[in-house]
């Protein structure tokens, strides 16, 4: 896997995983506490793979 | 730099010599030293009667085990040979630290070839606070750690291509990561790291091994699901489901760093290098996965820093291999992106490098200083607390420091509370308590299970274990508070009390205080029948 693949699938999965944790509360109106301090913290970590992931793109076919 | 490399080497050694005197102490200690030991005892004894320990806990003796076997069956042949003794299970938890030890100075050895920083590794690992808590207790942890460090190492240092097919050594680190997650789950968090390294390196191999793996280890855990007649399911899964507090995994995570700091540093560092300049390696995977996983399961009722003990041996040898490579200034940066940028900033860097060559020495002694812990009264480590201004700050009256507590003796929840030595006082105290038991010919409730063990009664109960299952409603209590209603038991020893709400209230409701037996820092309740 190349480095551009490995920061693509990151960026992706980061932010996929940002969407979902935000989409939670739309999704599932009825759940309790709102958005709580869990939710915060996956949003942090998702965020934060999703700009690592990006960071890996401008290397281009370097082995991961 | 050599001078501070000195110190912290003999800091360190200091350490050592703690924990040996640590694990002779504790080694020779008759009975439960950390809650839940004597559990893991009567696991062994039913394993060496050729029988599961998860038994149906509706019904009497409400005994069933949190943990797979492994650990267990490594201590049956000590079971049969010498009987029932918390010895052996100690000894062989202090050989899986003192061996990860080994292979943590191994790797880094291997990867740097700097043998002074290697064995500076090996013993970062020995001396941090956590492991040190670890190490002599009768428990599975130390095994898993040992498992897990060894499936990596086989796999990292593994010449060759992966693209080719799978070596033995790939082979055998799969089957040593399933081998750790049956001493103990956490080690999934390893296999996750694993499978992540070898869909890298194989993207199109990796699927087959990970799901071959996945496979063998789904089949033993259906044989134990078949043989235990789903109680496996019960005790293994569902009690374990713990739901973390992220407000305990955030203060456990702050001490983890805080303590561990000097050495997650160059360990973060690496990784940082590693993703921008080279390829990644396992070790920084492994360090990352289980840092993380590590950060949200911590903070689980009855998980606790000790599920840092992977994180700590993946920091200690991705600090070493960093310390070893800024020595021998092996950092090579490729002409990327930020390669580039890298190399402008060369002629700086190298005007710098050789002041900053003692940063690995300052490393290491900082970490020293971070996580001392030692006797207070000892002669040696006396003047050395007297020199650093150490005073005692574990269990009152013990003359122990612990270098992770704050100097009242603070600590976060999940930090273990012990560390400190054994006294002549708590064998004779735990002698005390064993003849309470003994008075009655009744069958007797002792939430250490020790006690009853070594009153040659049968182990009834797991308070802890039956308190998760109650949590998940998963337990029936109507058998043993029945039981209980009907003062059948002779004698009662608490100590939390960790029993479900309605034991606890059936157990008041029944019995009475006749005693309180102090022990190793706790307080142990003697219950008997009520009369009226």
């Amino acid at each position: 896997m190349t480095k551009r693949q490995l920061g693509k699938l990151c960026a992706g999965l980061g932010l996929l995983a940002a969407l979902a944790i935000l989409a939670l509360d739309v999704l599932f109106p009825g759940r309790a506490g709102g958005f709580g301090p869990n939710q915060i913290a996956a949003l942090v970590v998702s965020i934060v793979i999703f700009i690592l992931g990006l960071s890996l793109l401008p290397l281009g076919d370097d082995p991961a | 730099m050599w001078l501070l490399f000195g110190l912290a080497t003999l800091l360190l050694l200091s350490q050592l010599l703690v924990l040996v005197a640590y694990a002779a102490n504790l080694i020779t200690f008759p009975f439960d030293y950390d809650q839940g030991e004597g559990y893991e005892l009567e696991a062994v004894r039913y394993l060496s009667q050729f029988q599961l320990p998860y038994q149906d806990v509706d019904r009497f003796p409400y005994y069933g085990s949190h943990y797979p076997p492994l650990f267990h069956i490594a201590l049956v042949p000590f079971h049969w040979a010498f009987g029932p003794a918390y010895w052996y299970g100690r000894a062989l938890s202090l050989a899986c630290v003192l061996l990860t030890a080994l292979a943590i100075a191994y790797a880094v050895g291997k990867e740097s070839g700097h043998r002074g920083i290697a064995a500076l590794a090996g013993l970062a690992f020995l001396a941090s606070n956590t492991v040190y808590h670890q190490a002599p207790l009768f428990r599975h942890h130390t095994l898993m750690v040992l498992l897990e460090t060894l499936a990596v190492i086989l796999l990292a240092t593994a010449h060759g291509d992966l693209r080719k097919g799978p070596s033995r050594r790939l082979v055998l680190s799969l089957a040593l990561v399933i081998a750790a997650g049956f001493a103990k789950p956490l080690a999934i968090f390893t296999a996750f790291a694993i499978s992540v390294y070898l869909i890298l390196r194989a993207p199109q191999r990796a699927w087959r091994w990970i799901l071959g793996s996945a496979l063998a280890g789904a089949a033993i855990f259906i044989g134990f699901l078949l043989l235990s007649e789903a109680e496996w399911w019960r005790q293994i899964i569902i009690a374990n489901a713990n739901s973390p507090s992220i407000l305990h995994g955030w203060r456990l995570a702050r001490l983890w760093l805080r303590v561990h700091g000097w050495l997650i540093a160059p360990a973060v560092l690496l990784v940082c290098f590693e993703w921008y300049f080279a390829r990644l390696s396992l070790y920084s995977l492994w360090f990352v996965c289980v840092a993380f996983f590590s950060a949200i399961s911590s903070g689980g009722w009855g998980a606790g820093d000790n599920y840092y003990m992977t994180a700590i041996a993946a920091t200690c040898i991705l600090s070493g291999i960093f310390a070893a490579r800024f020595l021998r200034q092996q950092w090579q940066f490729p002409a990327n992106a930020y390669g580039r940028i890298i190399r402008r900033l060369a002629p700086v860097s190298r005007s710098l490098h050789n002041p900053l060559l003692v940063l690995p020495a300052i490393l290491y002694l900082g970490y020293a200083l971070t996580v001392l812990h030692h006797p207070t009264d000892v002669p040696g480590f006396r003047e050395l607390a007297q020199l650093l201004g150490h005073e005692a700050n574990v269990l009152p009256g013990r003359p122990f420091y612990d270098g992770a507590r704050t100097s009242l003796g603070h600590y976060p929840p999940g930090y273990s509370n012990i560390g400190h030595f054994t006294t002549e006082e708590d064998t004779r105290a735990g002698w005390l308590i064993v003849d309470w038991l003994r008075q009655t010919t009744r069958t007797v409730i002792s939430e250490d299970a020790g006690f009853a063990i070594r009153a040659e009664k049968p182990v009834i109960t797991h308070a802890p274990f039956l308190w998760n299952l109650a949590e998940r409603n998963h337990f029936d209590s109507s058998a043993l508070i029945a039981q209980l209603t009907g003062r059948e038991f002779g004698v009662i020893v608490l100590r939390a009390p960790f029993f479900p709400a309605d034991v606890e209230a059936a157990i008041f409701e029944h019995y009475e205080d006749v005693a309180e037996i102090p022990m190793n820092g706790f307080r142990y309740r003697i219950l008997e029948p009520r009369v009226s």
